[in-house]
């Protein structure tokens, strides 16, 4: 190629970089400009639970259809435990083949569990499997669904590993919010509560601060219950843990009752219907108490389901149970059909609002951790990016000073080439949408230094060359041919350990990777070919070699 | 390729020839020349002579006289820190260098694995926090360590403080059934009115997998620029380059414990990055010997050794020195996490520097000495 051609093609392909650079503009990271970064686990344990209580629940009101006329003798025909259902040995021989027909579980013969025979049933590992990569992926969506529902400029939401999830909210002023809305699992389940049996009145003395109370059932039978103050929430939540209750039925608690509040119920281990079938949800005023409550919409199963409970349950309590904690037990009335309820809670107008949101945006399949949260707020931020610029343009600016001084015009070239892989490097990072993060200008800054590099080896062994007494046209042909292989070989070995960090790392530190590795490729064109150009060009037609070099 | 860049090329090879006949005609008495000192005599016909003898391909003085172009008549100056010829013996010091670097390396084991290195919450857990208190009134420290077992409070003036909590701080949120950020700054109520500036918290699950996907990091870049090197030179001179870069990364390691440098992600990415860059210096000295062997005929002794890195001192030094100078002003300047990338690139390439002179070369070198005994 002449060198009028490359000429030009150095200069052409700076302009690009610069109006690439102007055209897309750099994304900065969250370090920079503030926000979230989430990195949430998902429980992929209770993920599987919940299907295994899913699959005893189906189980168990097939049981009941067929044999509603039998004596049931024992609490509760179906219990589960990890991933085995257990079925009552008095149900017939036809109802196992039923089961194993149905229902995607393995028959393991019979079982005694606390001292009643069952028939042991095992849900299978690859579908325990599958349920809890589902948890994720539906996790991922429905984090979605709740991010866009709450307006959250540019979020990103990846999956990372085998059970997290990583988010990174830009530019959120409140974390708090952030967590609340991530975070919630949003479950929401209608279980019967049971009053047929007077559980707690055997349980040893609460600890100080909680009371007991009695109250007249459903059934008419009195009903011992604990409750305490709302400061005390978490003593009862621990001792409520502690009671140990017969399989198929749990403890409960809610803020129901006197004001400020929680006492406990004891509810069936299986929910009758959960929020899966739900289909809208909306804020409403109570225009006796004014107060806002949520109604709630099923779709036609749903409805179906709703109307089946209630019509089976009258008389009973329904407990309305959200993420675990009871907002509403009311007593069924009549058969309800239409697939329309409500959750009252003693809400303020915004946390209604939240939570007709997040019901809309759907449930989580199953809870999740908050593994590791770096928040950074906006002033943090906008006082690292000063620094880091004001570091990095200064580093290379005196290496820019120490280039021109030290090799003169060549020097000068050299900078040049450096100004030209830095470009590149900001142009292909914004093609590519990579964000800059903190580390990313650390790795600009070291860019600048290494770019030079390249540019040092070429230099001395052009110096080396003139002083065998070549002129200076074979010179820079040899000290760029010989230099070149060094630099090659430099460079790719840097290269290499580049690609390995960003195979590694997250978050930030790809930033800094991604940002050296283009470093390195840029600066094959900017301080290795562009300043050979240039040298060419603006050398050769010199007839002194003072100061050139 | 045009004609003219053969002839070019053809040139070069004369004069490395004619260097290279020169070195081995002169013994290894430690003054060892090459042309280059009567190159510096005013007359240069002198040199052009001595290169008569020399069996010469057809049309050589035309070749000569373009070479030998009327601006360098005299020998070009230019603005050097280095004196041009002087040929240090390295290899003289290279017990002393094993010594020296077998000992730091010894005692950075010793730091690292009796976990003196200071490691930051992405490795071992916990939540590090920059707070801002809102009101005038002075916040008291010993307020804040009441609210927070086992932090480690800094107070930056003007009422910022980081907190640093340990990784039962998340368990115990946890516990709660809370995140350890809702828990901070609930406790920080307690306290008075803070406004949270920044706040990291790591849970130890992924502290433990990073910790291990950055150890296989490091294996697989080693074993990546280590097969590259045997590809691109000798396996002798991969050794040399490979112990040097595993020196560097460990001894940076051990300063960093030395001088409470927290081994965080970001300055484990400066140390990987680090373990590409400071083997640069390696190849740049690697790559003259290999020149030199090539020229003398497959010879490597003590003398073409210190002749390359004498040679090649100044690009190792100068290269070093401009990455320093953007070290520097990361270091003074770029605030806390550049400081961190700035240090491991201080200590690593400081040293990555000390070992390629010193004890990359020399160890091939000796492998080489080994294998001849052997045989």
């Amino acid at each position: 190629m002449g060198l009028r051609i490359r000429l030009i093609l150095v200069f052409l392909s700076t302009v690009i970089f610069i109006s690439v650079i102007a055209w897309r503009g750099m994304k900065l990271g969250l370090d920079l400009k503030g926000g979230s970064y989430f990195i949430l686990n998902v429980r992929k344990d209770l993920a599987v639970q919940k299907y295994v209580e899913r699959l005893a629940g189906e189980i168990l009101s097939i049981y009941k259809e067929k044999y509603s006329d039998r004596s049931i003798q024992v609490e509760s025909p179906v219990v589960f435990v990890d991933s085995s259902i257990y079925v009552v040995e008095d149900a017939p021989e036809d109802f196992v083949k039923e089961v194993q027909k149905k229902f995607p579980v393995d028959y393991k013969g019979k079982d005694l569990l606390g001292g009643v025979n069952y028939h042991h049933f095992e849900v299978r590992k690859e579908d325990i499997r599958e349920v809890g990569e589902f948890a994720v992926s539906q996790a991922i969506q429905v984090l979605r669904n709740r991010i866009d529902e709450f307006g959250v400029a540019e979020p990103l939401i990846a999956r990372q590993g085998e059970s997290q999830i990583m988010v990174q909210l830009p530019g959120l002023l409140d974390p708090a919010k952030a967590k609340s809305l991530i975070g919630r699992t949003a479950l929401l389940e209608f279980r019967l509560v049971d009053e047929e049996f007077d559980y707690l009145s055997q349980v040893r003395l609460p600890p100080e601060g909680i009371y007991k109370g009695t109250e007249a059932g459903a059934g008419g039978k009195s009903i011992t219950y604990y409750w305490t103050y709302d400061k005390d929430y978490e003593k009862l939540a621990n001792f409520v843990q502690s009671i140990s209750l017969p399989a198929g039925r749990t403890i409960l608690i809610g803020r129901i009752g006197r004001e400020n509040t929680w006492r406990t119920f004891i509810v069936e281990s299986i929910p009758q219907l959960t929020g899966e079938f739900l289909k809208d949800a909306r804020v409403r005023m109570n225009p006796t108490t004014n107060e806002p409550y949520v109604i709630i919409r099923f779709d036609s199963t749903g409805a179906e389901i709703f109307e089946r409970i209630t019509s089976e349950n009258v008389g009973k309590k329904l407990a309305i149970v959200l993420d675990g904690k009871i907002f509403s037990a009311p007593v069924i009335r009549e058969k309800i059909s239409g697939g329309v309820g409500s959750i009252e809670g003693r809400f303020t107008i915004d946390e209604a609002r939240e939570l007709a949101a997040i019901l809309r945006a759907g449930a989580l399949p199953a809870p999740m951790d908050f593994e590791e949260e770096r928040t950074i707020g906006p002033t943090l931020g906008e006082d690292s990016i000063k620094k880091g610029i004001v570091a990095s343009v200064l580093g290379a600016t005196l290496v820019a000073v120490f280039m021109s001084f030290y090799y003169r015009i060549s020097g000068v070239l050299a900078v040049f080439g450096v100004v030209v892989t830095l470009l590149f490097t900001l142009a292909v990072l914004s093609i590519f949408g990579a964000t800059l993060t903190l580390p990313g200008i650390a790795g600009i800054a070291l860019t600048a230094g290494m770019a030079v590099d390249n540019n040092i080896i070429i230099f001395e062994r052009i110096r080396e060359e003139l002083i065998k007494r070549l002129s200076l046209k074979p010179a820079i042909e040899i000290g760029h041919k010989l230099g070149m292989r060094t630099v090659l070989d430099a460079n790719i070995t840097t290269l290499i350990a580049a690609l390995f960090i960003f195979q590694f790392g997250t978050g930030p530190i790809r930033g800094f990777a991604l940002t050296l590795s283009i470093g390195i490729l840029g600066a094959i064109f900017g301080s290795v070919y562009s300043s050979k150009v240039l040298m060419e060009w603006l050398l050769l037609p010199k007839r002194e070699l003072k100061n050139v070099i | 390729m045009s004609d003219k860049d053969k002839l070019k090329k053809k040139i070069y090879k004369e004069a490395s020839k004619d260097s290279g006949l020169k070195g081995v005609r002169i013994e290894g008495d430690g003054t060892a020349k090459t042309s280059e000192p009567e190159l510096v005599k005013p007359k240069p016909e002198v040199v052009t002579l001595q290169h008569q003898p020399q069996p010469t391909p057809s049309a050589p003085s035309q070749i000569r006289q373009r070479a030998v172009a009327p601006p360098s008549v005299e020998a070009p100056k230019f603005v050097s820190f280095f004196p041009r010829n002087k040929i240090i013996s390295f290899m003289k010091f290279r017990k002393i260098s094993y010594l020296f670097s077998s000992l730091l390396f010894a005692l950075s084991l010793f730091f690292i694995f009796s976990g003196k290195v200071p490691l930051g919450i992405d490795f071992k857990g916990g939540v590090v926090a920059n707070v801002k208190s809102t009101r005038t009134e002075q916040v008291k420290i010993d307020d804040l360590r009441a609210v927070f077992p086992g932090v480690f409070v800094q107070d930056f003036g003007d009422g910022n403080f980081l907190l640093r909590l340990p990784l039962s701080f998340v368990e115990e949120a946890k516990a709660l059934g809370k995140d350890a950020s809702s828990l901070l700054s609930e406790n920080l109520k307690k306290v008075g009115e803070f406004q949270i500036l920044k706040v990291e918290s790591v849970g130890s699950v992924s502290g433990k997998e990073l910790r291990k996907s950055g150890v296989y990091a490091f294996i697989l870049s080693f074993i990546g620029i280590f097969l590259y090197i045997v590809f691109r030179f000798e396996w002798k001179f991969a050794v040399g380059a490979i112990v040097g870069v595993v020196h560097d990364i460990v001894v940076t390691i051990g300063l960093m414990s030395l001088f409470d440098v927290e081994l965080s992600l970001v300055t484990l990415g400066g140390l990987l990055a680090l373990a590409g860059y400071s083997v640069n210096d390696s190849i740049i000295i690697s790559d003259r010997i290999r020149e030199k062997v090539q020229i003398m005929r497959g010879v490597l002794n003590e003398d073409v050794i210190n002749k390359a890195i004498s040679e090649t001192l100044p690009r190792t030094i100068l290269t070093v020195l401009t990455i320093l100078i953007p070290v520097f002003c990361l270091i003074f300047l770029g605030g806390e996490v550049l400081k961190g990338i700035g240090t491991v690139f201080l200590f690593g390439s400081i040293f990555g520097t000390y070992s390629s002179i010193f004890i990359v070369a020399a160890l091939a070198y000796d492998i080489n000495l080994l294998m001849k005994k052997r045989i």
